[in-house]
Formats: C-alpha cells, structure tokens, sequence
C-alpha cells in the first residue's frame, strides 16, 4: 500500500502536533500540495491524547527509549487502589439492588482492573489546555471554519487556594456583585481597577501603567488600595501570576482574562470535548479535504538539502526505502534527526506536570464542574500552578471519576514540584473509597518533566535551508504561541498569502466539472474510464 | 410516541480507497456523480434531510477526505458516529476482505455503547459495471453472518439504490432508539459559530 506514496510535494510537514498541523493546514488551504506525515500511530505526536491503554503504552515508550526522553522524560505511574476489586464487594452491590432505593448508591470501588476494562472511555492529554473565548485559537477556528470539526465546553468556574481552602473566583460583574466575600466598597475600587485595565493599550504612551514599568503587578494592585483577598484573586487567579510578576505582564493577563468574558459561558475558558488531542486533527482534517496527503506510521531517517538551479534548494527525505522530495520540509522537533536542531540547545526553564485520577471533583458543585485553579506559590522557590480538573461531560474518562492535570515550571523535578499542592486537594493515602472525605481520594497518577517549547530560541529556527522545525509545547494556558508560530512558518513558505482564509460550506462547493444528474447522462465512454484503477 | 423532534444523525462512510465513497455521498446529496477525482477540493461532510415515518431526520455524511488511503484516519473522524457505512467494489475483491478490518476499527475506534447492535450498512457499489468479482451472494451471506447487517448493491454513477440504501440506514438507526430520544452520550456541547456574541449568554458580558 504504502509503495503508491507519491513522491513529490511542494511541502512535506512530518509531525502531527498543533504548530506542524495548522502549518500543513494553511499550506493546503491555499493550494500547495502537502504530504503529512508522522512515526507513531496516532496523531498529535506531543500534543495528543491517549486512552488509558495508550497512555500506558506511552509511558512504556518513552521509559525505554532514551530518545525519546528530550521532550518527556521523568515518568512515574503510581496506583494508589487494588489491581481487583475484592469480592464481597461485589456481592454488596447485589444486595443493594433490594435495598431502599432512595438511599444513595455506595461510591464505586474502583479497582485497575476497572480502568484497563473501560480503558476507551478514556481520553487523557499529554498537553492540556483551554483556549481564552477570544484567544487567536477560537478566533482562528472561526475565520477558518475549521470550528466545525470541534466541539467544546465551557470551563464552568475558576478557583483559588486562599486561606488554605478553595474559594471560587467572581468572573463577571454578576459573579462580583454576588458574591459576599467582597464588601461594596472593596466591589467599587475593584471595578474601576478592572475598566482601567480593559482601557489599557500598549501602543498609548500616555497610559495609566506609563510609570509602572518597573513595578510588580503587586504594587500597582496594593497601591490601587486593593485589600489582600481582592489583590490575591486578581493576582493569582485571574492574572495566573506571582509576588514577582511584572506590572504590565500582569495588566495584559489580566485584560485577555476580562477580554474573554460572556462570550461563551461564566468564565473565560472553553475546553475541547475529548481533550486538548483533538485540535491538531481538526486541522489535519482540513488539509485532507483540500487535497493533502496522510500517513501515519511513517518514521523518516534521513533529511538532506541541496541547492538545486537559480539558488533554490530541494529537501529529500528517506523513509522506508523511498526517497521523497519537496520545496519546504516543517518538522516538528519531537521527530527532526538530531543535525537539524541548532547545535547548542536553547536555555529553558522546562515543564514539571502531573495528571491524577480521582474519584470526586475538588469541590463539589450541582452540576458537573470544569474547573481551572490557581494555586499561588506555597513557598518562596516555587512558581504558580495551574491546576485543570475535567469529568465525564468532557469524554476525559468514565462516569464517576475525574482527570485532573497540574502544570508548573520546573524546580526540582515534578513530583517534588507538585506533589505539595496535589496533597492539599487530594487524599493521596489510597484507603478505603467508600468512605467519604472532604477531599477526592486519588486513585492513579503520573508524574513527568517535559522540556518548555515556548523557551527562548526554540523558534522556527534551523540549520538548514527550507527547513522549519516546529517547538514543542510550550507552559502557557493558551495555544497562542502555537498559533502564531505557525503563522510565522507559515508566511515563511508562502510569502504574502493569506493565512487560513475561511473554507467554504460544503454546500457552497460548486461542480464545474462534467457532471451528470444521475443516469440521464450515459454514454459508452463514461464505463471505460469509470473503472478505479485496480491491482 | 410520536415526537417530530428533529434528528441529527451523523453518518460515516468507510471503506478502501476508491471504492466510491465520495461518489456514493455525492450522489445521494447532490445527485451528482463526475467520474474525475478532483483532489482540489475534497470531499468534506454533507447534509440531506430525509422523512422517516414522518419525522425530519438531517443526516450528516462525513467523508474520510481521503485519510483513509493510507490508514490514517484519527480517532477523531469516528466520534459521535450514529451510524456506519461500510462500501466495498463489486469488481475489487479485496475492498470486499477489507470490510472486516474496517468493521473492526469503527467498534474499536468509535467504541459505541452497543457494539452488538450498532447500525451498519454494507454497500456493493459499482455494480453498472461488466467485469464484477464479489457475487451478490457471496456479499449477503457474509453480511448474514455479521448479525444480519443490511445489504445493497448500489451504483453511485447511475444512481441505483444510493436513496434506498441512505433511507434504510436512517430507519435503523431510529428503530434503535428508546423514548423516541436519540441518546446522546454529551449533551449541550458547544460548537463556535462567526456571530456567537448574541448566543450563549448566560454568562453576564465583561466584567467592566
Ligand atoms: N462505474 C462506476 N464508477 C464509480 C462508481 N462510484 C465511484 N466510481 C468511480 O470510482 C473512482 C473512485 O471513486 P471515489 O468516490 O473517489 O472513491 P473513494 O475513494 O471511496 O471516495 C472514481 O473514478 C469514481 O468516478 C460507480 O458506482 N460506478
Ligand atoms: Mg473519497
């Protein structure tokens, strides 16, 4: 099958994580001919999405593979419940059949066996991430029309750890006004600060930050005369920041945050159904339908560049035994041979996350909750955390338990970076599940590092000619910086083109081409070349 | 029971490259049939209302857009699928053995919640042509011995049987519904549209 693989293409993308597949999106949109490959199986390389037995397939990976470890590596599963569940329970679960049946069920006892028995209704990110309701992805998905290969839901409430408790956030003015942890007068400075930083402007010099430059975005919210609890929501869980941050870093989070407000639902945040894994395919989608070429399971060994005539240079690249050719090879750095990555690694700070299973969300609510918490830093050391916590509704995993993801840049290593804050909100102690706590009762997690994409140098930047490598993920909330990076790709190999102009509706698809209305039309000639060409 | 509530079914086309996929879901949409591919603009998903014991049905035919042809579609093409059509070439034998494994991907990646009972359709098309291969009798009882899954012999360039075979479909998946309520796994998701601004507003606008 794989010998039909035609051969020559103006762009080859190998890599099917987010940049690498709005590049090969954007280049057949506007009519290059693509080839889109990638070594594993699946799509989305390190931005994807696994079941629980692809995820455990994962992990068995990259732990014997060195190679493997330059983006991911540190990986520690742990199982915090039985392989099987004990008998007598299962007897108790007939029994309570005949019971009254207004008593509430017994929560489940989850067993591993459980988890590997619906290991399907899993569907666990390397990479998660929300998207800001007017962030460059949602409007990119919209103005491409590329929206209608997804779905979504809206993250229903933001959180803090204050006073050593979770407290909700207020989002919207409703939300402010609301709430009783906020006096009036406290409710008044907090929306005047709030509508001078909307207002904000970067290119304005004359602006209320002007003399806030070198100042924490700290200082500016003490000075606004902000109490603590009010200067910790702002800091921590709307501008995600910490003590340190800068006033204007602060200032823009924050406009973005408010920015993105009652557009969708009460907060900011909309999350993929089936995860963060799902995105990339949206736009391998769209490349398909105009005509560009996938295959998957198709590892390259070699890529080489020549200038060819009138100074143009050619990329060839060996796979399986096949030499393929093209004009601009993009290639995301999870699959680029070694002596294309600029020889000195970029200095960054790398990832330390964490994603748990439990068997309760955080902070019960009436309906099911999708929640995005900020922790500040516990310590002096430590950076923010940014904690997402997702359930059944988002097709994450089966009814009944939740899929929590913890992200922070590295210290140490990631459980020594993460395991404070999970130990806050979960039981970590893995005993008896049917009793119930005022803490969900974690059942499996996984530590790992992952190196930062959004560090400084990991850019489009390569040694070679016609040759763009794609960064890995980056520590951001938002895929900002994998959209535009793909941009700049993008307008590296198609200069003065538009980027992702919106696809037409199928309905709007007109036939130019012979077409006939059903059998009206025969004639001898159309069996002859009717025939698909057979072996 | 007898709700006129709309129904979105959504429909998926496997099977081999070439087989007529794309022509099967053209004709049955457009009612056109071109014998030129032309991979410009590809086949992308369509939609036709069809009348179903007078109820509405929108059907949603997604096409692979070709991602089948080198084993590439993602599990993402599978999610949600109501129903699966399962296309092979009456002059192809081996588009007829594929039809197993591709029986078996759809169960494996679209994990419906009733594999054993889940609404496939198996097409022979291409049968206005002279050199056939796979007899009709040889398709039907392989399709017997998959838990009677319905059987047509169709021909997407003279239209033969393409409505039927569509019809057939939508009615099984309806008979397989319970409280005239299709079931749905995940309801109120969210899909982002250019003029979302007016909708979705229970939310209250920027704090400011
Ligand atoms: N004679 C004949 N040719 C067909 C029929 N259906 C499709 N074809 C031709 O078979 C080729 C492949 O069809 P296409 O719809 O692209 O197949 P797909 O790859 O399964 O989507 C095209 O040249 C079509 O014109 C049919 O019913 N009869
Ligand atoms: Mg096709």
């Amino acid at each position: 099958m794989d010998d039909d693989l035609p051969t020559d293409f103006q762009v080859i993308v190998v890599g099917t994580g987010m940049v690498e597949s709005i590049v090969a999106a954007a280049c057949s949109r506007i009519g290059k001919n693509v080839l889109h490959l990638d070594s594993s199986d699946h799509y989305g390389g390190l931005w994807a999405s696994y079941n629980f037995d692809g995820l455990q397939k994962f992990i068995k990976e990259v732990n014997s593979d060195p190679k493997r470890q330059q983006q991911v590596y540190n990986l520690s599963e742990k199982w915090y419940i039985e392989k099987e569940t004990p008998q007598e329970e299962k007897k108790e679960e007939g029994q309570d059949k005949t019971e009254d049946s207004k008593a509430e069920p017994p929560k489940k006892v989850w067993s591993q066996a459980n988890f590997t028995s619906e290991y399907r209704k899993f569907n666990i990110d390397m990479t998660p991430k929300l998207l800001f309701s007017r962030g460059p992805l949602v409007e990119l998905l919209i103005s491409s029309n590329i929206a209608r290969y997804a779905e979504f839901r809206c993250v229903t409430r933001v959180l803090t750890w204050l006073n050593d408790r979770l407290m909700p956030v207020p989002c919207s003015r409703a939300d402010v006004f609301a709430t009783e942890a906020v006096s009036i007068v406290e409710k008044r400075m907090l929306m005047k600060m709030l509508t001078s930083i909307v207002g904000y402007n970067e290119e304005e010099m004359n602006n209320e930050f002007k003399d806030w430059n070198d100042k924490t975005f700290k200082e500016y919210l003490t000075h606004k005369g902000l109490t603590p609890n009010l200067i910790h929501y702002v800091l921590y869980a709307i501008a995600g920041g910490t003590d340190k941050m800068p006033c204007l870093e602060g200032v823009k989070e924050c406009k973005k945050f408010l920015m993105s407000l009652g557009r969708y639902g009460n907060t900011p945040f909309l999350w993929p159904m089936y995860g963060s894994g799902e995105l990339p395919q949206c736009f391998c989608r769209l490349c398909a339908v105009f005509g560009g070429v996938y295959c998957l399971n198709r590892p390259i060994d070699k890529v080489e560049t020549k200038t060819v005539d009138e100074g143009k240079t050619m990329v060839t690249i060996e796979s399986k035994s096949k030499t393929l050719n093209c004009d601009h090879l993009v290639i995301g750095i999870n699959e680029c041979p070694k002596e294309l990555l600029s020889p000195e690694p970029a200095e960054s700070c790398d990832i330390s996350k964490a994603i748990f299973i439990t068997n309760g969300t955080i902070l019960p609510s009436e309906k099911e909750p999708l929640s995005l918490l900020r922790f500040p830093p516990l310590t002096e050391e430590d950076n923010a955390v940014t904690v997402l916590e997702v359930g059944p509704a988002t097709g994450s995993c089966p009814k009944g338990l939740f899929v929590v993801y913890f992200i922070t840049n590295k210290v140490k290593d990631a459980e020594s970076d993460l395991m404070p804050y999970a130990e806050k909100i979960f039981d970590m102690s893995g005993g008896d599940q049917t009793v119930t706590s005022d803490k969900p009762k974690c059942l499996w997690s996984l530590f790992y590092n992952a190196a930062d994409g959004g560090g400084a140098g990991s850019g489009a930047a390569s040694g070679a000619d016609g040759v763009f490598v794609c960064a890995g993920p980056d520590s951001g909330l938002d895929f900002d910086r994998a959209v535009s990076q793909a941009e700049e790709i993008f307008k590296q190999i198609c200069p003065g083109e538009e980027f992702l102009p919106r696809a037409p509706d199928p309905e709007e698809i007109v036939f130019e081409d012979d077409v006939t209305h059903g059998p009206e039309f025969r004639r001898e000639d159309d069996d002859a070349d009717g025939d698909a060409p057979k072996e | 029971m007898s709700s006129k509530k709309k129904v979105l079914l959504k429909v998926i086309i496997l099977g081999d490259s070439g087989v007529g996929k794309t022509s099967l879901m053209n004709q049955f949409v457009n009612k056109k049939f071109s014998n030129q591919y032309k991979a410009t603009i590809g086949a992308d998903f369509l939609t036709k209302e069809v009348i179903v014991d007078d109820r509405i049905v929108t059907m949603q035919i997604w096409d692979t857009a070709g991602q089948e042809r080198f084993q590439s579609l993602g599990v993402a093409f599978y999610r949600g699928a109501d129903c699966c059509v399962l296309v092979f070439d009456v002059t192809a034998p081996n588009t007829f053995k594929s039809l197993e494994s591709w029986k078996d991907e759809f169960l494996i990646q679209a994990s419906p919640r009733d594999p054993e009972n889940f609404p496939f359709v198996i097409l022979g098309n291409k049968v206005d042509l002279e050199n056939r291969a796979v007899s009709a009798k040889r398709a039907q009882q392989w399709c017997q011995s998959k838990n009677d899954i319905p059987y047509f012999e169709t021909s997407a360039k003279e239209a033969v049987n393409v409505e039927l075979a569509f019809q057939t479909i939508a009615r099984n998946v309806l008979a397989q519904e319970t409280d005239a309520e299709l079931y749905n796994e995940f309801p109120d998701q969210l899909k982002l549209t250019a003029n979302d601004n007016g909708r979705n507003r229970d939310g209250d606008n920027c704090a400011c």
